[in-house]
């Protein structure tokens, strides 16, 4: 079994999808221990080839071995579509230990879409900050994947976060049933974009919540008693972090059960991950369902 | 250790700089970027005394780099006691200036001048080098640095006593410019040629009156370490007339009044003087007195009404002066000089085309020496006199003429043919002389001219030098024996003949290759002939007049070189007085003290600043310190340029420049650098 990289040494790799494949390889011997399913894609049976099927759904291994022609059936194959939303707002570029958390949501965003890909999955992204500036509709063809790694590898224009716009647009933009994977950190009030989450649920949509947050952000063992400064909104206040430690670890934790409400009452699995956890084990948690799964009456 | 320029440790004031920088870093310039600020509140600021000074050894080596800056721009040294300021140790040369003019005369300035100069040898060291020079009418050097150094040091009192002894005060004028500039000169020779040069001084012992003459030391250079010490002589003096010649009156013949100015000190007061003329020889009062009133430094100019039966030498008296050194004028009345022109041709008087209408003109109203153009009489006395000879000579006139010309008389002989040019031939005492045919040209021109001539010597100066708009037609060319006595003075533009003058006995002969009239050349009419025949006539009756009546210190106006070439009429040598010049044509000579010498107000030691003096002489204490002050800087800045500790101060600098470097990079890599 490989060994889980650490995130500092994995993402000083610049390539983004070299960082992509490297977590693959984690993930996929972590997933062999799991009782993982899949998504979307369910193998069910096996027909007989007829002209006019398309050949892409031919089993050539089976052809090899037996010299005849069938077509593998999947359930829901062109029914389940999976979007990557990646939020590139300020508050995203912020890090302490080397890196951003969005140099993290993204390769943890890349590493999803390849994983996706190799189980046949349509897959597609986009980024968002203040509104969607940039989207790659889910698509299954040649060199995809590629684009959607040119996608998610795009400097951010670093503006604020506006999630309430965001995911009313996604709403717009997916016609059909989606997966959607949000990658935040969701630290924007949870009133504010409550109701549009839901209503994104509510269009029967697959919602999975990733919410990507610095350690220091929980902990605030960080910094230096100085002006701080606001990354959304450039505001600044004189900080002690010895002084502040308690009151914002209050405050931070009384956000986090907020949010977790507010996924829980609108059916959204989330799992929390700090950008000091391994990708591939953080990956490997929100795949394997160790999320925390909203009620099914929750579920609209 | 001293500062050489302490004034740079004003710039340890820099130190607030770093200091202040420390403090305000440590400030809010820091911003820590943060994700959000919405689950934090503001912190109140914490107040830590001990912690407000950021990097406090970055610090300090940044305010070590100001502080050692500033010490090396301050330029420190370290005094070392065997410094002394060289010039101290090295011997001096001393000139002293004594002023003998006869200014000097007066009361008891000579002997307080003596004794002056005795004290300032008196505090010379051993070593030091006293030079003596007097300035009167001429500066002498009374004891050299050479006699001073060979006599012992016991015997060098006696020595200047000697000299002294043997001086007195001249009857010339003050040129003291003249006496420094030479006492300048021998000190900046001794220093040159000794082993150890050190300063030169430079002590003028003089009444300083504003008659003494001071205007040649403006443009004088005097050399670093040269200083000028004034030792004014302060006897107490009496106020002071004195008598200027102003010269004859309108006419200067018998009669003519004697035009004298009368000038007063400034102490003097309003005075009422009488001047009265005497017989230069028999000391006889002549004439009435003449009464006037001087203003206190004013002048009143008399007109002396001087008899026309008085003697030619007088002397004029001044009384109610009670200075009496220049209280007597001595004058002399020159004798008129008449010079008989004879023209020996054909032409009629008032002929304008013949050569004599142009001398007759040319002569009129000269004044010195008055001519007369009279026909020649061989029988009349022998005096100077102008032959202006046109066409040829008889054999007797032709004697007599030559005789003429040798016992001192002028010929002028216009050669215009062969007939004439063997007149001039015989005149000459030569043969071989002749004269050829015209050429064919046009017209000739002076072509060279000798300027250094007497004929042509008027007209050396290149304003007046321009022969050549004056043509000459068709002269004839005159050809000289080899072994002729004959100068060539002038020769046309084609090298032939123009003017000759030939000496005999006394007397000159002057041939000139052609006719005057205004159809042979244009010399007559043009500008430069009436001066060329007067200076001519002058040549004849002795050359242009001599000044009469002198100072001491101008006798060259009066042609005369030194006192020498004088004889005694009255008086004894060497004093105002009345004199004759001796030679072929001894003339009666008056000569007085110098006008300047009469003017013994003070000079202001104004004057003497701006010519730029290094007076050391107005001489306070606080000159004194001030000098001394600049000595001990002057050593200050030797010591401190032999030692270079700025150097030192700079190499560590660019040290702790590097550490500070270092310390700072090192400080700034450790400090949590979030990333945004």
């Amino acid at each position: 079994m490989p060994s889980s990289h650490d995130p500092s040494a994995l993402l000083a790799i610049k390539h983004l999808e070299l960082r992509a494949r490297a977590v693959m390889e984690g993930l996929k011997a972590g997933l062999h221990r799991s009782p993982y399913s899949g998504f979307s894609v369910e193998f069910t049976e096996y027909r007989q080839y007829t002209p006019g099927d398309d050949l892409r759904y031919l089993d050539w291994k089976a052809l090899a071995r037996t010299d005849r022609h069938y077509i593998k059936k999947y359930e829901d194959e062109t029914d389940l579509r999976c979007l990557i939303l990646l939020d590139t707002s300020r508050s995203m570029q912020f890090g302490s230990r080397g890196y951003t958390k969005l140099d993290y949501a993204r390769t943890l965003a890349a590493t999803l879409a390849c994983f996706l890909h190799e189980q046949r999955d349509v897959v597609g992204t986009a980024l968002f900050d203040r509104t969607v500036h940039h989207v790659v509709p889910p698509r299954w063809r040649a060199g995809h994947l590629q684009h959607v790694f040119a996608a998610l590898d795009r400097e951010p224009a670093a503006h604020e976060t506006h999630l309430t716009q965001a995911l009313e647009e996604v709403a717009r933009m997916c016609r059909k049933r989606t997966l959607i994977f949000i990658l935040s950190d969701f630290l924007a009030p949870s009133e504010d974009w409550s109701t549009a989450l839901g209503h994104l649920a509510a269009a029967r949509h697959d919602v999975r919540a990733l919410q990507v947050i610095d350690p220091a952000e929980r902990s605030l063992e960080f910094g230096k008693a100085a002006v701080w400064e606001d990354l959304e909104d450039g505001r600044t206040l004189y900080i002690d972090p010895a002084q502040a430690r308690t009151g914002y670890q209050q405050r931070f934790t009384a956000h986090e059960t907020a949010l977790r409400a507010v996924f829980a009452t609108y059916g959204v699995a989330s799992t929390t991950i700090t950008t000091d956890e391994p990708l591939d084990q953080a990956l490997i948690r929100f795949l394997s369902g160790e999320t925390v799964r909203p009620p099914a009456a929750a579920t609209p | 250790m001293s500062l050489l320029a302490p004034w740079f440790l004003a710039g340890l004031a820099l130190l607030a700089g770093p200091i202040i920088a420390h403090l305000i870093r440590r400030a809010t310039k820091d911003r820590v970027p943060f994700s959000t600020l919405r689950f934090l509140n503001p912190s109140a600021p914490r107040l830590d005394r001990r912690s407000r000074i950021q990097h406090p050894l970055l610090l300090a080596l940044r305010c070590l780099v100001v502080l050692l800056l500033a010490l090396g721009f301050a330029r420190p040294y370290l005094r070392e006691t065997s410094i002394v300021p060289p010039a101290t140790t090295a011997p001096r040369t001393v000139a002293i200036v004594l002023d003998a003019s006869a200014s000097l005369r007066r009361g008891d300035l000579w002997e307080e001048a003596r004794e002056r100069v005795r004290d300032v040898a008196a505090d010379l060291s051993p070593n030091d080098r006293l030079i003596v020079v007097s300035a009167a009418d001429r500066v002498s050097t009374l004891l050299s640095a050479e006699q001073w150094l060979n006599s012992l040091p016991g015997d060098r009192a006696s020595l200047l006593a000697a000299v002294l002894d043997q001086t007195e005060p001249s009857w010339g004028p003050s040129l003291l410019d003249a006496a420094i500039e030479s006492a300048l000169d021998l000190s900046r020779e001794i220093n040159e040629n000794a082993e150890a040069p050190g300063d030169t001084e430079i002590v003028l012992v003089s009444d300083l009156t504003v008659g003494s003459r001071v205007a040649g030391l403006a443009g004088l250079t005097w050399p670093i370490g040269t200083l000028v010490r004034l030792e004014t002589l302060a006897s107490a003096t009496e106020p002071n007339l004195g008598l200027q010649w102003l010269g004859w009156g309108a006419d200067q013949g018998q009669g003519a009044p004697a035009r004298v100015r009368v000038v007063a000190d400034q102490r003097a007061g309003t005075r009422a003087v009488t001047l009265q003329l005497h017989d230069a020889t028999t000391d006889a009062a002549v004439g009435e007195p003449v009464s006037l009133v001087v203003p206190a430094g004013g002048t009143q100019v008399a007109l002396v009404p001087v008899p026309t039966n008085a003697p030619a030498a007088l002397r004029i008296d001044l009384s109610g002066n009670d200075e009496t050194f220049d209280n007597q004028l001595w004058i002399v009345r020159d004798a008129a000089r008449t010079l008989p022109v004879h023209y020996l041709g054909p032409a009629e008087a008032g002929d304008a085309q013949s050569s004599r209408f142009y001398v007759e003109a040319a002569t009129m109203g000269w004044r010195d020496p008055e001519p007369a153009v009279t026909p020649f009489d061989p029988a009349a006395e022998v005096q100077p006199a102008l032959f202006v000879i046109t066409d040829p000579l008889a054999a007797d006139r032709l004697a007599a003429i030559r005789s003429r010309l040798e016992s001192g008389s002028f010929a002028l002989v216009l050669a215009h043919n062969g007939n004439t040019l063997a007149t001039a031939a015989a005149l000459a005492g030569e043969s071989g002389w002749s004269a050829g045919s015209p050429t064919s040209r046009a017209y000739s021109l002076f072509g060279r001219v000798d300027f250094e001539h007497p004929l042509f010597a008027p007209f050396a100066d290149p304003h007046y030098s321009d022969f050549s708009r004056i043509r000459f037609w068709q002269p004839r060319p005159i050809t000289l024996p080899t072994d002729t006595a004959a100068t060539v003075v002038a020769r046309f533009d084609n090298d032939q003949v123009a003017v000759v003058e030939v000496p005999v006995g006394q007397g000159r002969l002057i041939v000139w290759p052609g006719d005057w009239s205004p159809s042979a050349s244009q010399w007559i009419l043009s500008t430069k002939f009436v001066p060329w025949l007067q200076a001519l006539g002058e040549r004849t009756v002795g050359g242009a007049r001599q000044a009469g009546v002198v100072e001491f210190g101008t006798l060259t106006r009066a042609g005369v070189e030194s006192l020498t070439a004088l004889e005694t009429v009255t008086g004894d040598s060497g004093e105002p007085g009345l004199y004759r010049t001796t030679g072929d044509r001894p003339r009666p000579l008056a000569l007085n003290v110098p006008a300047a010498e009469s003017l013994t107000d003070p000079m202001p030691l104004e004057t003497l600043e701006n010519l730029g003096l290094p007076l050391e002489a107005a001489v306070s204490a606080a000159t004194t310190e001030l000098a001394e002050r600049r000595l001990a800087a002057e050593s200050a800045a030797a010591l401190e340029g032999r030692q270079q500790v700025w150097r030192w101060l700079l190499l560590l600098v660019a040290l702790l420049l590097v550490a500070e470097s270092i310390l700072s990079l090192t400080l700034a890599r450790r400090q949590p650098v979030p990333t945004t």
